[in-house]
This record gives structure tokens, C-alpha cells and sequence, in this order.
């Protein structure tokens, strides 16, 4: 389950940045290879494809920094 | 308009208007948005399913939205000059939608702005000039004068003295003893320069170009600037020391009311 979460991230997010080696980078925001317009496209797919509720005040550098992040974010937010 | 009272009725109120079917350019930071809540000075209206706040500033108003991709807006609850901003990419279709149909419904074009950026490669050893230093807290009115005296108050996203003083204090404002100011700001992950002037009867001598390269110099790895599209003054500075448009643009409105 948590691979086809993984595979489903990575295709959102590839599609929005096809750029950006998302499997490999871990300072996404630090390193500005995503930036603020991004993350709310990013969010609003999110929302959709695992039918989450994600809130402005979690749009922090930090849940978004890597792959690994979003997903934590992602279960955070299925748990609630 | 209502006002915003405290900040969770701000994230309720942008997280319910938020995510797929809907564009924003509200991107205010957590401490900011506390800041102008405190103050008395954040408003909301909502209109069909978008949200607009409205942070009211001296004599105009800052407009931030999250709104419908499939309505039209109406602004007519605007009571006084409003300005506005969205950034985008050639990409971003969405943003460059909504900022056309604003300007279908009452609000101008005052410009372009273009982000440039410039990358510090681990070679850059540029000598610093002696002619600028860190401005002190004693200057701060001196700071603020010129600042005032260069940009637009509506548009110039100027700082208020307070936080300034903070900028002085975060060592973030270079003077040229010649006459000019640097303003930028540490980020997260670049230093943002916001503000370059110099004084009016000291143009032309290269004191921006010297403040610029001294800023350069200390930029650890990557600095980014906005730019109004087609003030060359501005936009040559930054060429000529190494900044390149990254395709990054922003459209600057205003509604004008009386």
C-alpha cells in the first residue's frame, strides 16, 4: 500500500515539475526546486487523488521537502 | 467585508476555499498574517464560491484571493483603491486566466514584474567596495526616506519603519556612503533582494552596481529579485552582475475607487 502511495506521488508530482528527480532530492524546498506555486498545485492534486483534507496551515517548507514528507503528510492527514 | 478576528478563522476560511477548481495569490506567512490580524487590519468577503481578503493598508487596500476557477468575480465590495498581484509561469494558465478576467472586471494594468536570478558559483571572489556597510539602527529614517522617496507606496511593497528596523537589525540593509540602499532578506532557501535606490543626485555613478556586487558577495549560494519589466536602469544593474530572468513573471493590478 505504501509503494502504490509512493508510485501515485511521484506521478503528481512529476507531471507538475517534470524536472525535478523526485526520488532522489530531499531538500525540494531548500534547494528551490520547488517553489510556493508548485506546492499549491501539488496540494490541490493531493486532494483529489487520495481524498484528503489538507489546510493552508499546513502548507509548511517542511511537509514538502521530499517525497517522504508529503507522504507522511498525506497519512497524517487519513488518520484524522 | 467582515474583519478577520484571530488566525484560525483565516486558515478555516482559506482552507475551505482551496485546492482543485480554484487559483490563489495568497501567500502571506503565518507571523505576518497574525501581525495585520492583531492590527485590526485584515477583512474577508466572500463572493459565489471564492474568497477575498482584504489587508487594509494606508489610503488603499492589498487584495489576496482564492478564487473560483469557473466564476466571474465581482469586486464591487471593494470601497477604496485596491492592488493586487499574481505571479506565474508560462505554465501556470490557471493564473494567467484569473489575472485576465480581473482585468475584465475593473481592475488596470500597472506593470510587469520579472524574476531574475543569480547563482553563485563557488568561483565568485568578486573584491567588496569599502564605500558600503551594514546600516546601523540610528539610520533607520534615513533608510526609509530614500526608500520612500524611490517606490511607489501602493506598489513599491515597501516596508513599514517597524520592519525595517527588523531588517537592520537581521543585519539585511546595506548602505553605500555615497548614497544608496540595499534591502534584502534571508530566506529559506535564497537570499530575496526587495529594494536598490540611490539617492537622486548621485545617479548615474555605479553606486547600485557597487552595492549590488557587495550584496553578490555575500549571498551564500542563490538570490533572487523582481524587477519592473522595462525600467532599464534596473534591469540593466542586474544583468550586467550576473542575474538572468528564470521565466517567473508577476502582474501588478490596481481597482481604482474615487
Amino acid at each position: 500500500m505504501k509503494n502504490e502511495n509512493k508510485e501515485k506521488l511521484l506521478e503528481i508530482l512529476t507531471d507538475i515539475c517534470p524536472d525535478v528527480d523526485f526520488e532522489n532530492e530531499e531538500e525540494l524546498i531548500d534547494d528551490g526546486l520547488i517553489e510556493s506555486l508548485d506546492i499549491v498545485a501539488i496540494v490541490s492534486e493531493i486532494m483529489v487523488e487520495f481524498d484528503v483534507e489538507i489546510n493552508v496551515d499546513d502548507l509548511l517548507p517542511e511537509n514538502f521537502n521530499s517525497v517522504d514528507a508529503i507522504l507522511e503528510l498525506i497519512e497524517s492527514k487519513r488518520d484524522q | 467585508m467582515k474583519r478577520i478576528t484571530d488566525i484560525s478563522e483565516l486558515n478555516r476560511l482559506t482552507s475551505s476555499h482551496f485546492g482543485k477548481g480554484y487559483v490563489t495569490n495568497y501567500f502571506i506567512s503565518k507571523d505576518n498574517a497574525e501581525k495585520y490580524i492583531a492590527d485590526g487590519k485584515m477583512y474577508f468577503e466572500t463572493v459565489g464560491k471564492s474568497l477575498f481578503i482584504i489587508r487594509r493598508r494606508d489610503g488603499f487596500s492589498t487584495l489576496y484571493y482564492c478564487m473560483s476557477c469557473d466564476e466571474v468575480p465581482d469586486f464591487g465590495f471593494l470601497d477604496e483603491t485596491t492592488v493586487t498581484e499574481t505571479a506565474f509561469r508560462p505554465k501556470d494558465e490557471a493564473l494567467i486566466n484569473a489575472d485576465r478576467l480581473m482585468c475584465d472586471c475593473g481592475f488596470e494594468r500597472e506593470f510587469f514584474r520579472k524574476r531574475m536570478v543569480f547563482a553563485k558559483a563557488d568561483t565568485d571572489n568578486a573584491e567588496l567596495s569599502t564605500k558600503v556597510r551594514y546600516a546601523d539602527i540610528s539610520e533607520l529614517e534615513f533608510v526609509y526616506s530614500l526608500l520612500e522617496n524611490s517606490f511607489s507606496h501602493m506598489t513599491g511593497c515597501l516596508p513599514t519603519l517597524d520592519e525595517l528596523s527588523e531588517n537592520i537589525k537581521n543585519s539585511e540593509i546595506l548602505l553605500h556612503e555615497e548614497g544608496g540602499v540595499l534591502h534584502y532578506v534571508h530566506g529559506r532557501a535564497s537570499f530575496e533582494l526587495r529594494h536598490l535606490c540611490v539617492d537622486e543626485k548621485m545617479r548615474g555613478h555605479g553606486i547600485a552596481g557597487e552595492l549590488v556586487r557587495y550584496y553578490n558577495g555575500i549571498v551564500p549560494k542563490k538570490s533572487l529579485v523582481w524587477v519592473r519589466e522595462g525600467y532599464l536602469p534596473a534591469e540593466k544593474t542586474y544583468e550586467n552582475n550576473g542575474y538572468t530572468a528564470d521565466g517567473m513573471k508577476s502582474s501588478v493590478l490596481i481597482y481604482k475607487k474615487g
